[in-house]
């Protein structure tokens, strides 16, 4: 017990030092879940490609609500309010102030806290709902591998077109270095007792001449050639095709959702194949390949939907070497997404070229991008379940999966479906 | 002393406390030594964040409070620079900002001397209390860290049971001192003081609060989680030593709350005075007064401190406690005040007290000082504004638009306070004031139509209502706590409703009475 007052620096013996962090983890543990609905819809407002990693995004969302009895306006809240959200839960995520999100930050409110994390971070942990290992040990099968000879160590004997002139050069240095200049090439035997021991390991006593003479070297003992192997390596590059429907049906809420959706494959895929090329082919009853992914995403067109026309130009890239898009050479992945139905006569044609590209590509996705709607165990649309019918047997049925996303809460699930990962995975 | 400007340390300042300390100790303030501690900003953010304590028992909420100030940080938005903080105790914990000037250093010792003496002396701050709590959370901190990892409980279980507490814990005794008003017999008061002057021992205490809060219609229990601690069947000996580390908590921050007011005006008095004292005496220059001194304590009393709802509580104590100062000096000898401007002011109390035929009481038998020590010892700020606050006070105080109203993003004076009608503006100042800022939501019975249902019911204070979605969240927690159907009894728009949840079911029924 002190009996004056005194001063003394915080030094990080003090208790609550080791408190603090502790205690913003278990309030961040609180907010995960509001915090990553908060992601995937902030993922919304990004480019695709163009974003890079380390920009900054900054994430408002609601804390985990501390509740005392409190005076307060009710006004605001509207009649019967205690009838329509009476819900006692503490549920933090269904936010009442969702609207005030983005945009020039207002003051916090009361009750806010904002996050400020890097858009890789905020990939991570919208990748992390996907529980990625699994996605990768499903990519790994199905990638391509090539044999190729590669160099490994040096040898002393070989063939001629293998001689490593680097290594043989350097070899010969180290025997000029041996012979220094001022040294003679033959001595008489008075001259050689003259040298110091060192220098006499250089010379040779030669009886035909009586003569020592500087040790020849074997020229040979330089010469190095590269030992050759095979090894089998996995190309690591690959394409991602992605088609979308550009009939007038598809609105706003469906381009969205189609954004986020095709965001998430291509960051879970670029994880694997860091140089991955994206290509965008858009179709109406025609289809056309895009190149500007603002055009790709915020486009619309009008007119029915032929979806095989689309499948036609993915074919064509397949058969064609030059088009960079050829099996053997790269991994191929397409994905197709669609708000309805494709037109009922092309459906035969659709889903035979799709049975032909499913067999050449690694993974083919066909989404369906229905907003509003009950998602079922079943697809949808009729093309999609004649499709079902047709591929979810035989060799190439694990290369095909389907999607229906109905809402932005969908597209984890979409996505984890996609890449065929079930729920029991782990 | 000498302005050591920005450049000083820790050691530097220990000749002001020690100057501080006797000069307060002079004045006839009596106090517990205080232990400061020098911090920068970002441990002076944890602190806030832990009230000042000087450890804590593991929460998320504190993460959470430190993470909105860093929020707020990064926007520049944090509506209060705070200079210090003061946690009461035996010693008391104070920490000094390190960017504070000298000078304002200076300002904030003998302000945390103001701080430390009223919470020694006032009745509202319960003798022993602080004591008992610092060690209190010590165990608290060990004994939920026990439970959070021990398998049977777990984090998410111990978390349930605290927040749900916390969230209670606020609805204590509306009066500290009038402990078992609403409910036991004149010998339970007896019985009570007894074991107060003896020293009770816990099994005495646990017994006579298990009697006191059960409720009945006559005598509604005020105090929700002390009889959530005593009638709630269905809690575990943990759960309910939960609630005893929560309760514990809230009972040193209740004091607080209820006499915000007069300690920071009290306070305020103490830095103004012992700064002025070294003026005078020539211990701090001109400059060191003048040019700084003044200009922050004044940034601290005005009316409109940044972010503390109007009016600023420094700035309402700091000139309560001024107006008695002039009144009773003035009262006893006019020769006493200082300066024709006090004289004027004691003219204008003394017409107003003799127009409304009341004067308060000791008036010419006791002066200033002791009068000013009588209230930082006896009062809470409701009862201090009711006995002392009068029209001239609230006029030199500029609360003259007590009724305003923000229209187009200009505020509209609605009415100004004057004459007539100073006293319906007093009244509603003391409505925002103190313990009636919280509702007042009672236990009126915990076996409701034989059903075991617990019933409550808000008692208005005035026409304001509960905020509905904060009422959703407490009902949800004490349905968790109760574990049988909550029923809350409370007045909207004119009428009566009768709120219902059981702990089946998320949904909340309403009903109308």
């Amino acid at each position: 017990m002190i009996d004056k007052s005194t001063i003394t620096d915080i030094t990080d013996a003090d208790p609550l030092r080791g408190r603090v962090e502790s205690d913003i983890r278990d309030h961040w543990e609180k907010i995960n879940g509001p915090l990553n609905k908060e992601i995937i819809k902030h993922l919304v407002k990004e480019d695709i490609i163009k974003s890079k990693g380390n920009e900054k995004i900054r994430i408002r969302i609601r804390s985990y609500p501390e509740y005392t009895f409190v005076f307060g306006d009710n006004s605001q809240i509207g009649e019967g309010a205690g009838k329509d959200d009476g819900d006692a839960d503490g549920d933090p995520g269904k936010s009442d102030n969702s609207d005030k999100k983005g945009g020039d930050a207002p003051p916090l409110g009361p009750g806010e806290t904002e996050v400020e994390i890097s858009l890789d971070e905020a990939l991570e942990r919208a990748l992390g709902i996907l529980s990625l290992p699994d996605l990768e040990e499903k990519i790994h099968k199905e990638a391509i591998k090539e044999t190729r000879r590669v160099t490994k160590g040096y040898k002393k004997h070989g063939m001629q077109r293998h001689l490593s002139v680097r290594r043989t050069m350097r070899n010969l240095n180290r025997v000029r270095i041996a012979y220094r200049g001022d040294m003679e090439i033959e001595l008489t035997p008075a001259e050689y007792e003259a040298l110091t021991e060192e220098q006499k390991r250089f010379y040779r006593f030669d009886a035909a001449s009586n003569s020592y003479r500087f040790r020849e070297i074997y020229v040979g003992d330089a010469e190095r050639y590269r030992r050759k192997e095979f090894q089998t390596e996995e190309i690591t590059s690959a394409v991602l095709v992605l088609i979308r429907d550009f009939s007038g049906s598809m609105g706003e809420k469906e381009r969205m959702l189609v954004r986020v959706l095709f965001m998430l494959v291509l960051r879970a895929l670029r994880r694997e194949y860091p140089d991955i090329v994206v290509r965008f082919i858009g179709h109406t009853v025609e289809a056309w390949e895009i190149t500007s992914e603002q055009e790709f995403i915020n486009g619309t067109g009008g007119g029915g939907t032929v979806m095989s026309s689309a499948s036609e130009i993915v074919e064509s890239w397949l058969k064609d070497p030059q088009s960079g898009c050829h099996p053997d050479m790269t991994n191929i992945f397409v994905f197709q997404a669609t708000d309805g139905e494709n037109a009922s006569e092309d459906n035969g044609k659709f889903i035979n070229l799709t049975e032909t590209i499913v067999a050449l590509i690694n993974l083919y996705g066909f989404v369906e991008v229905m907003p509003g709607q009950q998602a079922t165990q079943q697809p949808r649309s009729d093309t999609a379940r004649a499709l079902l019918a047709k591929l979810s047997s035989g060799s190439n049925a694990k290369k095909f999966s389907w999607a229906t996303i109905t809402s932005p809460d969908d597209i984890v699930g979409g996505v984890k479906r996609l890449f065929g990962i079930k729920k029991g995975d782990k | 002393m000498k302005d050591l400007g920005n450049n000083y340390r820790s050691d530097d300042l220990l000749p002001v406390i020690e100057k501080a300390e006797a000069l307060a100790q002079k004045k006839g303030l009596t106090f517990h030594p205080i232990e400061f501690r020098f911090s920068n900003g970002q441990q002076m953010q944890e602190y806030i964040a832990y009230h000042g304590m000087p450890r804590s028992r593991p929460s998320w909420v504190f993460g959470k409070a430190i993470e909105r100030q860093r929020a707020e940080e990064r926007y520049n938005l944090s509506s209060t620079f705070v200079y210090e903080l003061i946690a009461a105790g035996k010693p008391n914990r104070a920490c000094l900002r390190r960017e504070n000037s000298f000078v304002g250093q200076m300002l904030v010792i003998a302000h945390c001397f103001g701080h430390a003496d009223f919470s020694h002396n006032n009745d509202y701050f319960a003798p022993g209390r602080h004591e008992r709590l610092f060690r209190r959370i010590e165990y608290a901190d060990k004994r939920i860290t026990e439970l959070r990892n021990n398998p049977l409980v777990g984090k998410e279980r111990v978390d349930a049971i605290v927040d749900a507490a916390v969230a209670i814990s606020h609805q204590g005794r509306r009066n500290q001192l009038l402990a078992g008003m609403y409910r036991g017999s004149k010998d339970k008061h007896k019985l009570e003081d007894l074991k107060h002057e003896l020293g009770y021992s816990l099994g005495d205490r646990l017994s006579l609060e298990e009697e006191m809060t059960s409720p009945s219609p006559e005598h509604p229990v005020e105090d929700l989680l002390l009889h959530q601690r005593h009638h709630n069947s269905r809690l575990s000996d943990w759960e309910k030593d939960l609630l005893d580390i929560v309760y514990e908590e809230a009972e040193y921050f209740a004091p607080i709350l209820e006499t915000q007011i007069l300690n920071e005006g009290w306070a305020c008095r103490t830095h103004y005075d012992m700064m002025t004292d070294w003026y005078n005496e020539g211990s701090i220059s001109h400059d060191m007064y003048l040019g700084q001194f003044l200009k922050q304590h004044h940034g601290v009393v005005a009316p409109l401190y940044q972010g503390a709802a109007p009016p600023n509580p420094y700035f309402v104590g700091f000139h309560l406690y001024d107006a008695i100062r002039v009144w009773y000096d003035g009262s006893l000898d006019p020769k006493l005040l200082r300066g024709e401007q006090d004289r004027e002011y004691f003219k204008e109390l003394q017409e107003d007290y003799r127009r409304i035929e009341h004067t308060p009481p000791d008036t010419g038998v006791m002066s200033g000082w002791e009068k000013m020590l009588e209230l930082r010892s006896w009062y809470r700020d409701t009862s201090a504004l009711d006995a002392f606050l009068t029209y001239p006070m609230m006029k030199r105080m500029h609360l003259f638009s007590y009724l305003a109203q923000i229209e187009d993003g200009s505020i509209i004076t609605k009415e100004q306070v004057n004459r007539e009608n100073w006293e319906k503006a007093k009244s509603l100042l003391i409505r925002f004031t103190g313990e009636n800022r919280i509702p007042d939501v009672r236990v009126v019975d915990d076996n409701y139509n034989n059903k075991r249902i617990l019933y409550l019911k808000h008692f208005p204070l005035d026409d304001r209502e509960l905020y509905v979605p904060q009422m959703f969240g407490v009902l949800g927690h004490m349905v968790r706590l109760w574990k049988r159907p909550v029923h809350l009894e409370t007045h909207m728009k004119g009428e009566q409703y009768l709120f219902k949840i059981r702990p089946d079911d998320p949904k909340i029924n309403v009903e109308t009475l």
